[in-house]
Parts: structure tokens; C-alpha cells; sequence
């Protein structure tokens, strides 16, 4: 393997890690901190990438059209998501695990049927700022700005969540309520208030995931079941409810599909699940999961 | 393997399901070729129900990938049929073998995982499975899957396959009902009720969930191989998350605890798909709507409710009396 094709596979999958970190971390927050696993994650990633669009076609010609996009989408996915948590979620935390996941995974079926009547069946794409449709040029290497955006944008949010969560007020009661849920009202926090801002938090999270997606793909009804396997593993692969983990696990299953689909192309995406089970064998909570943690 | 265990079996269940299979008979003349046809399906359909109800109503494993066995079975079947030349009903072993082998492998790795980890791995299993058999052009045929599936000429008519279809389903119908009320199907509600405690008495909790995962994945693949006779065709999109969801929505329409659940559902479902889906094109936001109230609010299914009213009126019956 030449080192111009390394680097390349590198940058690509590195691309595709910042895009699994940024779906997968909302869910898996979630899933520690509330204790419920929400299945339609990846409906709201697609309905967030549709929302983008239709910002970014509105406002096409203005100058940063595509970043007023992506802020007024986050802003959209949020308050539907203080919506769906004020009627429906909030009534999911006290039920057993079966049925939490049942009510999520109905939720696709209505959210995914609603968008293919709002926005139709054809994939859409979205038309770049200027600047992100240039590439930089290191010697034979060409690194297409839409990637390297992509990127930052994985990395500064991953730093961002990591500060709220390791330095802020709000970070420490969130970390309390994944090690000992009862204890925090225990002590006068308004636990409902904590979930839903997780929830809000988790939208948000894949809300810049979906935003993101566009730049480096189209637009589809499609990209959220395509997206599945990929989070899933690297869900359970990280452990699920660890925050460090699922970025470790991210790097991991993105360098693996970029490199693997060297050797193996058509495969790639049944190697990351062989890594998922052989990690799940030895090691059933995961790479970062708490022993023993299996809800 | 199972220890069959006949004093579980109630002599009014014999009689119930003798005359359910009587009128099942009666109807198959009585009606005409489209209403056999959505009988039959609804038969095929009720099987598939029963892989899922197997799981998650007697074992407590929310499986979401049933889907998968569903797809192996029916590609085993047709892959012996057309590319191997095989007679009819050898095919149909190989595809069940197929879907077993299959289930087998999948569940070693699924139920050493629990709860939650098990739900992810199922949806993961099934989602492989669809890339294979979509991505695999050569063996599978992609996207056009496979085409042709005729069955032998005596089975051609409708209502002949009707007949066979229900001797196959009233068969597996009676094998899962055996297994279910032997000691092994009692320990298996007992891991589904407490896998901690189940352990404790002695059950091999991961031996049995692996055997519940193996005997779901057969009768998954045989609803899969009789659905890919009924259609004449195969595609690839059967082993998708929708394909599974199809025996979740059914399994829970019905009430997945109960024996008659996943024939009730299989029936409400096949009768929604053939005349709701006539009249609007949002089907699968009625399908949603659905097993959202249901799992909302009657987590039990349709045959809990029948029999929480019944419950509910005897206990009324006794404090009047």
C-alpha cells in the first residue's frame, strides 16, 4: 500500500468516524443517563438532514446560507424534540425495557412515512457553500473541504459535549444520574427537567450529524437505516452510556470500513460487524462499558 | 430433547384448535380464489408471527431481526430449487436446514448477550443479512432476487396450496404448542420471568435461550420458504428491518404470550395490508399508529385484552355471587 492511498483511506475514514461519533453519541448518552434506547434515532438524523435542506434551499444565495442552515435546523430538531418528549417519552422511563424499544421503533414507522409525504421519495441534494466544494492539495493528496469540515465539526462538538459533561454543573448531574438515578432526587434536582434536557441534548447531537451528512452524501429516506448497522456496533463496541468510548469505538469502525474496503470491498460492512461480535464475545459490556452494566 | 410432557395439554385446546382447523377446511371451498389467497397468506404470516412470539412472549427476548431467518429459509429453498435442480420438498428441507444453520450461528453469538445488547444485535444480524443477500449478485441475484418458484403441479391452484399450507401451519401449529407447555417451554417462561433466579434452580439459562433463538429461526424460515412459494418470487428486501418489524407489529398486535395471539395478528394484518393498503399509500403510518397504541396502552396485544375481560368478569361473577 502506497502512502499517498494510506493517507487517503486514513482522511476518508476519519470522515466517517466524526460522522458515527456524531449519530451515535446522542444515542448512547441517552440510553446512559435515561435508560432508554431510542430506537428512532435514526429516523430523527434523516428528518434533520431533510430540515437542512429545506433551510439551505430557502435561504440559497445568502452569504453563510449553509451554517444558518444547520443552526435553524438544531434550533427545529430541538423543539421537536421538547414536543415528543413533553407527550411521549417522558411516559417511557418507568416502563419495562421491551416496551420502551417497541414505542421508539413504531415512532420510525410514522416519522419516516411523514417525510416521504413532506418531502417525497427522491433523494435530494444540497447545493455547497463555495468554499466547501474547493479541496486542499498536499503534494498528490487531495482533501476535499466538505471532509475536513465534516471532520471539525465531529471534533469541536465531541469537545464541546466532552466539557459539558466533565466541567459543567449540568455535566456532573448528568453523570450522577448515570451512576445512581434515584440518589439525584434524592437531593432536589427536578430529575424530569435532567431527562429532558438529555433528550434535547441527544436531538441536538444527531441534529449535527444530519447537517453534516449532506455536505458529504445526498439526502435520502434511506441514509438512517444505512447508517444503522455502523452506530449500532459501534455502540455496543464502545459501551453502551460511555461518552470516551463511543469515540474510541467511532475511530475504530471508521478506520476499519475505510481500510476494509481495500481488501474486502463489498464487505466492509459485515467486517465491522465480525469486529462488533468478536469484541461482544470477550468483552460483553463493551470497550468503556461499566462491568457488569447490562440493563 | 424437550420432554414432552401431554398431561400440560388441555383437552379443550385439542377440541378449540380440531374445529378452528375444521372451519379453516371448510372455508378454503367456500370462498373465492382472493379471499383463499389472503387466507393463505395470513396462514404463512401467522407462522412468522409465531418465531417472534416464541422470543419475546415465552422467552422475554425482544428480537428485532427475524427477519433474517425469514430471507435464509426462503433463499435456501430457492437457490436448491433453481440453481440445483432439487425435488420440491427437498428444497424445502434445505431451506429450513438453511434458516436453522443460520439461527444457530446468529444465536451463539446473540444470547450471550442480554436485554438490551440482545435487541441491538438482532437488528444488526438482520441488516447483515440483507447487505449479503443484496450485495452477493452472483449466488442471490441482488436486487432482482430470484424469480419463478413454481411449485409441483398439484399445487398450482390456489386452493390446493391453500390445503397444504394449512396441513403444514396446523402441523407446526401443534409442535410449537407441545414445546411451549413442556418442561422445557415452562423453563423457558421461567428465564422470561427471572433469568437471575431461573439460574439459580439449575436451567441452563444460556442453553435454552440459544435452543428458543434455533427453533424461532426454523419456523422463521419456514413461514419464509412457503411465503417465497405463495409469491413465486424472492427479493432481498425480506430480511430488512421491515420484514422483522412486519413479525413484531403481528407477534404484538396479537398478544405474543398467548397461543392464539400471532394468528390473530397475522390475520388483522394481512386483512389491513389487502384492503387498507387499496385505499391510502400511507400504510406504514398506520402500521405505526397501531403498534403504537398498542404498546402504548395494551402492552398485552388483542388476546390480552380478551383475556383480562374475561378475568375481570369472573372476578366481577364471584364477588356478586
Amino acid at each position: 500500500m502506497s502512502i499517498d492511498l494510506f493517507i487517503n483511506q486514513l482522511f476518508s475514514g476519519l470522515v466517517r468516524s466524526a460522522l458515527y461519533f456524531l449519530v451515535t453519541s446522542g444515542l448512547t448518552l441517552l440510553f446512559g443517563v435515561v435508560g432508554v434506547l431510542n430506537m428512532a434515532h435514526f429516523s430523527f438524523y434523516m428528518v434533520a438532514s431533510y430540515v437542512t435542506w429545506t433551510f439551505s434551499r430557502i435561504l440559497l444565495g445568502y452569504n453563510f446560507s449553509f451554517f444558518i442552515a444547520l443552526t435553524m435546523s438544531a434550533i427545529c430538531m430541538c423543539t421537536f424534540a421538547w414536543i415528543i418528549e413533553r407527550l411521549f417519552f417522558r411516559h417511557l422511563y418507568n416502563r419495562m425495557m421491551p416496551e420502551q424499544l417497541l414505542i421508539t421503533f413504531s415512532i420510525i414507522y410514522v416519522i419516516d412515512d411523514l417525510t416521504k409525504a413532506l418531502w417525497g421519495a427522491t433523494p435530494l441534494y444540497i447545493a455547497k457553500p463555495d468554499f466547501l466544494t474547493q479541496a486542499i492539495t498536499v503534494g498528490a493528496i487531495s482533501f476535499p473541504m466538505a471532509g475536513i469540515f465534516v471532520l471539525a465539526l465531529g471534533i469541536v462538538t465531541g469537545l464541546g459535549t466532552w466539557f459539558l459533561l466533565a466541567r459543567t454543573r449540568l455535566g456532573r448531574i448528568l453523570r450522577a444520574a448515570y451512576s445512581y438515578k434515584e440518589m439525584i432526587s434524592c437531593l432536589g434536582i427536578p430529575i424530569k427537567r435532567i431527562y429532558l434536557a438529555m433528550f434535547m441534548l441527544s436531538v441536538l447531537l444527531v441534529s449535527i450529524a444530519g447537517s453534516a451528512w449532506p455536505l458529504v452524501g445526498m439526502v435520502d429516506l434511506g441514509q438512517g437505516h444505512a447508517i444503522l448497522i455502523e452506530c449500532f456496533c459501534v455502540m455496543v463496541i464502545g459501551g453502551m452510556g460511555s461518552f470516551v468510548g463511543t469515540a474510541v469505538a467511532s475511530l475504530l469502525v471508521g478506520l476499519t470500513y475505510s481500510f476494509g474496503i481495500l481488501i474486502v470491498p463489498k464487505m466492509a460492512t459485515l467486517l465491522i460487524f465480525c469486529l462488533a461480535g468478536v469484541i461482544l464475545t470477550f468483552r460483553p459490556w463493551g470497550l468503556m462499558g461499566t462491568v457488569g452494566r447490562m440493563h | 430433547m424437550f420432554g414432552v410432557d401431554t398431561a400440560n395439554i388441555k383437552p379443550m385446546t385439542l377440541v378449540v384448535g380440531l374445529s378452528v382447523l375444521v372451519v379453516m377446511v371448510g372455508l378454503g371451498f367456500v370462498l373465492d380464489t382472493f379471499s383463499v389467497q389472503v387466507l393463505t397468506e395470513a396462514l404463512i404470516m401467522s407462522l412468522f408471527a409465531m418465531s417472534f412470539a416464541l422470543l419475546y412472549g415465552h422467552t422475554g427476548l425482544l428480537s428485532f431481526g427475524q427477519g433474517a431467518y425469514f430471507a435464509f429459509g426462503a433463499y435456501g429453498f430457492a437457490l436448491a430449487l433453481t440453481k440445483l435442480h432439487l425435488p420440491f420438498f427437498l428444497c424445502i428441507l434445505i431451506g429450513i436446514f438453511a434458516a436453522g444453520v443460520w439461527a444457530w450461528i446468529m444465536g451463539y453469538l446473540c444470547v450471550r448477550l442480554s436485554g438490551i445488547y440482545f435487541a441491538i444485535m438482532t437488528v444488526v444480524v438482520s441488516q447483515c443479512t440483507f447487505y449479503i443477500l443484496f450485495q452477493w449478485y452472483s449466488v442471490t441475484g441482488g436486487d432482482n432476487g430470484i424469480q419463478g418458484l413454481l411449485p409441483p403441479e398439484f399445487l398450482v391452484n390456489a386452493r390446493h396450496y391453500y390445503l397444504f399450507i394449512l396441513l403444514v401451519v396446523a402441523l407446526a401449529s401443534a409442535v410449537f404448542y407441545i414445546i411451549v407447555n413442556s418442561p422445557f417451554g415452562l423453563s423457558l417462561k421461567c428465564i422470561r420471568e427471572n433469568i437471575v433466579r431461573s439460574t439459580f434452580v439449575g436451567i441452563k439459562t444460556r442453553n435454552h435461550m440459544h435452543k428458543a433463538f434455533i427453533l424461532s429461526g426454523l419456523l422463521a424460515g419456514l413461514a419464509g420458504i412457503l411465503f417465497c412459494i405463495h409469491t413465486r418470487s424472492v427479493v432481498p428486501q425480506i430480511a430488512n428491518w421491515q420484514s422483522s418489524g412486519n413479525a413484531v407489529f403481528m407477534g404484538i398486535l396479537g398478544g405474543a404470550s398467548s397461543t392464539l395471539g400471532p394468528f390473530l395478528g397475522a390475520l388483522i394484518w394481512v386483512l389491513l395490508d389487502a384492503f387498507v393498503s387499496g385505499y391510502t399509500e400511507r400504510w406504514p403510518l398506520v402500521i405505526g399508529l397501531i403498534l403504537f397504541a398498542i404498546t402504548f396502552f395494551a402492552p398485552g396485544g388483542l388476546m390480552g385484552m380478551i383475556s383480562s375481560y374475561f378475568t375481570k368478569r369472573t372476578r366481577r361473577r364471584i364477588t356478586e355471587t
